[in-house]
């Protein structure tokens, strides 16, 4: 349970440093809105400026599968590791990782690698979003697996 | 589930209460309602033994298989 808890401040830290650095963000991309010496550099990217907006949605995407994944350890300390709502928590932040992940790997590398075939692909990183996909992925799995666990404790506590 | 725990017959019929019989096979008054109510997804041997000990019966006294 100790470990749980040290994660539990963890993604607590994280959610905070991502909430902050969504504001941050928030206020570039509108502030971007009034800049017109920067809308012309990204005006022969695919979406313009409005770029920044699409990301600040996978980024919003990402935090609400956080805020997901802290609720499901808050919910282990209090209730155990197998417990009716921990699995729906779980899928829950999944899905809301591999919508993000998903999307933001295909406009990032997708998009422009096999379609404007703008990019060396040497040149790009995939890193971010097909991390925070494979951890979706995961959590949709792990989401499975503790389902799975918490029919068998109920028979075991139900076997008398 | 076509498996019928008469346990309440058996408890009449020997004119013992739940709570006693509780005690007696060392089980919660919670899990015995359990088994009573036939929510019960299982039955340990040990506790059927401890149950048929108790009331001094047999295991059919107190399940039953009906058909459904």
């Amino acid at each position: 349970m100790r470990k749980i808890k040290i994660l539990n401040y963890l993604v607590i830290g994280l959610l905070l440093i991502n909430v902050f650095w969504f504001i941050r963000y928030s206020i570039f991309s509108f502030n971007l809105l009034n800049d017109e010496e920067l809308k012309q550099t990204f005006k022969t990217s695919l979406f313009k400026h409005y770029k920044f907006f699409i990301d600040l949605f996978f980024k919003f995407l990402v935090l609400v599968g956080i805020f997901f994944v802290q609720r499901a350890l808050n919910n282990i300390i209090k209730k155990g590791a197998f417990n009716n709502k921990l699995h729906l928590l779980l899928k829950r932040g999944g899905l809301f990782f591999i919508i993000s992940g998903f999307f933001g790997f295909v406009i990032n590398f997708i998009i422009p690698l096999f379609i404007l075939f703008k990019r060396n692909p040497l040149n790009m990183f995939i890193g971010n979003d097909f991390l925070i996909l494979i951890i979706g992925v995961s959590l949709y799995y792990a989401s499975d697996i503790i389902h799975d666990g918490t029919l068998l404790k109920q028979e075991n506590d139900l076997t008398i | 589930m076509p498996i019928i725990v008469n346990l309440d017959v058996m408890l009449a019929k020997r004119k013992m209460k739940s709570k006693e019989l509780a005690e007696i096979i060392g089980i919660t008054t919670a899990n015995l309602s359990i088994l009573k109510s036939g929510k019960a997804k299982a039955v340990r041997f040990s506790t059927l033994e401890a149950i048929c000990k108790a009331l001094d019966c047999q295991p059919a006294d107190i399940l039953e298989f009906i058909e459904e």
